[in-house]
């Protein structure tokens, strides 16, 4: 048996649990029952509905607290030098660490499917599951991340609740909004079937991305081909919705680029903020180029650069390919130039991290950063265009839609600026 | 014999602080070696680089025959390691802390009542393995904590400051048990800044100073060139210096009535020579044998060595 999922049955589901849960669950429904007049199934499918959300939320905040609580308690490294392999201290802790979540929801799962008149009632309930999986593997790699940046304080529910606001919520509310079907990739399909296939899709995902970054800390070596593969998957996602059924292969192909532009640029921030990328990373990083040891340059940079480089083909290639071969569409005419200007700021914005983390006592460099983001991209720009200085505010936050060619011109210069000031200050603190 | 453990050109650094200075050094097997060395030497950065919790930014680790940097899951079914910094599963019981580290570490269901069992019988712990860890004290957590490290019997067991909390009795038993483990073919890696406690145990030195190694020897060899002994009279000797200042082949470095001091000058066959012309010269020798300096002297004279430039 899976010692981790072992040891967490142990924790987490005594005797006196696997009996009460069914106990007081079959309390609840009787109550429910009693108190319908004609039809129980409906209100009863409802509750078993809401009592297994319930769960899928405990079950997150429990995966979310399932490293950074061991690190708090100083078992964590016990862990790292046991010999279990990745992918079982993966499930063993997805499994495990909210298992009288997941035998509580299977309950309701049980009931629901039961209880339940609606002829959809098996793709709705597959579709809970699907996004408890997914909630429960956000909230593991939530844990590891914050075990990483030693943030053992923050509260695990606080992760589910983040992870809840910023990635299911807005996506749920857009694909839920009505009943009609969904166009993607210029097909027509059904809304539960495709909520379904996408929550599991980024379920398996999430999961493949929880083992990833357990790898990483128990010390396996892994290239970051799942990182790309996940990227190009993500592009060809959101692509998919800008995709119409009469578009011409052109068409398709330009709103691919964009869509990959658009991901790999945006996933630059948080994998900045979340991996190790300060001065020993780039030291690291550096040796195995000296030592032209490609090998182990793949399988210890952190995934930034990776997102970096994608940003940079995808840019290259919506520059060369889109536009003028693509019609009247303003979005085409614009990603001629704008993809220059916006990926000189994103590596400017890396620049304005590493400058922060690679100070010799290098503390809250994230914070440092994400202030200096705010002021650039907001604040100033704001003020300054409020005071009628559109021109100076123009030299803050370049206007890349409106002037592409002028605004790679002032992203190229700070990119530059920054770059030199970070370079400076390797070289200072660490150039020996 | 293959060493137990090869380190080669370890550098490691922490932001603004080098805390492996291209180490290198091998661990015999079947040794007890200390590693000694004052705060911040790098002791507990290097035995996690060789337990494969950090990785070195260059240099190679092999333990037990596997590369640490290549297969770290592999080589944690054979080595075992105690964290200066440790913590147990306080809501398990000992026997569930047991048996979870030993599932963890490779061992078959089938033997893990069996390893549970043993473990327990060696660190003293039968009579509470039925008891939640919350509910131990200090010392008895201390050896659950090294119990699971050794349940699966590792060819290399390595432990940060493995005596810290326990009495002087629980200690002692600790000793005992090392020199069994030993004996039994373990390899022990052991640091600590209770020299006394190593110097019962340990048979190999590792100095650590500053990021470097200064000093890997075995230990109980006599002091420097087999040059110091000391001898016993069976009565007091009016005069004693001046007596052994006509026996050729040795100088008094300190004399009393019945007990002396001296420098002997050459090999095993020249402390004999010297201990016959004390016979012939009619003094009543009881005893005669080179001095042997423990794990502190050696390692006070490795760091005077050092600090003159002398050591490496």
């Amino acid at each position: 048996m899976n010692p981790e999922l072992r040891r967490n049955l142990w924790l987490e589901l005594s005797l006196h649990r696997a009996l009460a849960a069914p106990v007081g669950l079959g309390l609840i429904f009787l109550l429910v029952y009693k108190l319908s007049e004609t039809d129980p199934g409906g209100p009863i499918s409802i509750t078993a509905a809401t009592l297994f959300v319930a769960f899928a939320l405990w079950a997150g905040v429990q995966a979310g607290d399932s490293v950074h609580s061991e690190v708090r308690a100083r078992t964590w490294d016990g862990q790292r030098m046991s010999a279990i392999e990745p992918w079982a201290m993966t499930w063993g802790k997805l499994a495990g660490t909210p298992a009288f979540a997941w035998y509580g929801a299977a309950l309701c799962f049980i009931v629901y499917l039961i209880a339940s008149p609606e002829p959809t009632a098996p793709r709705i309930a597959l579709f809970m599951l699907a996004g408890m999986c997914l909630l429960a593997a956000m909230a593991l790699i939530g844990s590891i991340v914050a075990a990483r940046k030693a943030l053992a304080r923050t509260s695990s529910s606080a992760w589910v609740l983040g992870i809840v606001l910023v990635f299911v919520g807005p996506w749920m509310s857009v694909l839920s909004a009505s009943d009609a079907d969904i166009g993607w990739w210029g097909r027509s399909w059904g809304r539960i079937d495709f909520l379904l296939a996408s929550t599991a899709l980024f379920a398996a995902w999430g999961v493949l991305g929880a083992h990833r970054l357990m790898c990483q800390e128990l010390r396996v070596r892994t290239a970051p081909w799942a990182w790309v593969a996940f990227l190009l998957f993500a592009s060809a996602y959101i692509a998919g919705f800008g995709i119409r059924f009469h578009d011409t292969f052109g068409q398709g192909r330009s709103v691919l680029l964009i869509a990959g532009l658009i991901v790999s640029m945006a996933s630059i921030y948080p994998l900045l903020f979340s991996e190790a990328s300060g001065a020993m990373a780039v030291r690291r990083m550096l040796l195995r180029v000296a030592a032209k040891d490609w090998r182990r340059l793949l399988q210890e940079t952190p995934l930034w650069p990776v997102s970096l480089a994608l940003a940079f083909v995808f840019c290259a290639l919506t520059v060369l390919l889109v536009g003028p071969r693509t019609g009247d569409n303003d979005l085409f005419r614009a990603a001629v130039l704008a993809p220059i200007p916006l990926f000189l700021l994103a590596t400017r914005d890396v620049a304005i991290y590493l400058f922060f983390a690679l100070a010799r006592q290098a503390r809250r460099a994230e914070a440092a950063t994400i202030i200096y983001l705010l002021l650039l991209y907001w604040l100033v720009p704001m003020l300054l265009g409020v005071a009628g200085a559109k021109g100076v505010a123009d030299l803050v936050l370049p206007p890349f839609w409106e002037r592409p060619g002028f605004a790679a011109i002032v992203a190229a210069v700070q990119a530059a600026a920054v770059v030199g000031a970070t370079l400076w200050r390797w070289r200072k603190n660490y150039g020996s | 014999m293959s060493p137990a453990i090869e380190a080669s050109h370890l550098l490691f650094e922490y932001p603004g602080v080098r805390a492996l200075d291209d180490v290198s050094f091998t661990v015999a097997a079947r040794s007890v070696t200390a590693l000694v060395g004052p705060n911040g030497a790098g002791k507990t950065t290097l035995l996690r680089c060789l337990a494969g919790l950090e990785q070195p930014l260059l240099g190679q680790i092999e333990v037990a025959g596997v590369d640490v940097l290549d297969e770290p899951r592999a080589v944690h079914r054979k080595i075992g390691f105690l964290s200066d910094f440790y913590g147990l599963y306080d809501a398990l019981t000992v026997r569930q802390c047991f048996a979870h580290a030993a599932a963890a570490h490779g061992v078959r269901d089938s033997a893990l009542d069996e390893a549970v069992a043993r473990t327990a019988q060696r660190l003293d712990l039968a009579d509470l393995v039925a008891r939640r860890t919350a509910e131990l004290s200090r010392g008895q957590r201390q050896r659950v904590a090294i119990g699971q490290a050794l349940i699966h019997d590792p060819q290399v067991l390595m432990l940060d400051e493995p005596a810290s909390g326990l009495d002087p009795e629980a200690r002692h038993s600790l000793a005992l048990l090392f020199t069994r483990l030993s004996g039994e073919g373990m390899t022990l890696l052991v640091s600590s800044h209770i020299l006394a406690e190593l110097d019962e145990y340990s048979t190999h030195m590792l100095v650590m100073r500053e990021g470097r190694i200064i000093e890997s020897k075995p230990l109980g060899g006599p002091v420097v060139g087999n040059r110091q002994v000391r001898i016993g009279f069976a009565r007091p000797v009016a005069e004693l210096s001046s007596a052994l200042a006509g026996v050729a082949g040795l100088k008094v470095i300190q004399a009393a009535e019945s007990d002396a001091l001296v420098e002997v000058a050459g090999d095993a066959q020249a402390q004999g020579e010297v201990l016959r012309a004390l016979v012939l010269a009619g003094l009543p020798v009881s005893a005669f044998s080179p001095e042997r300096e423990n794990l502190h002297q050696s390692y006070l004279r490795t760091v005077a060595r050092d600090e003159t430039g002398g050591a490496r």
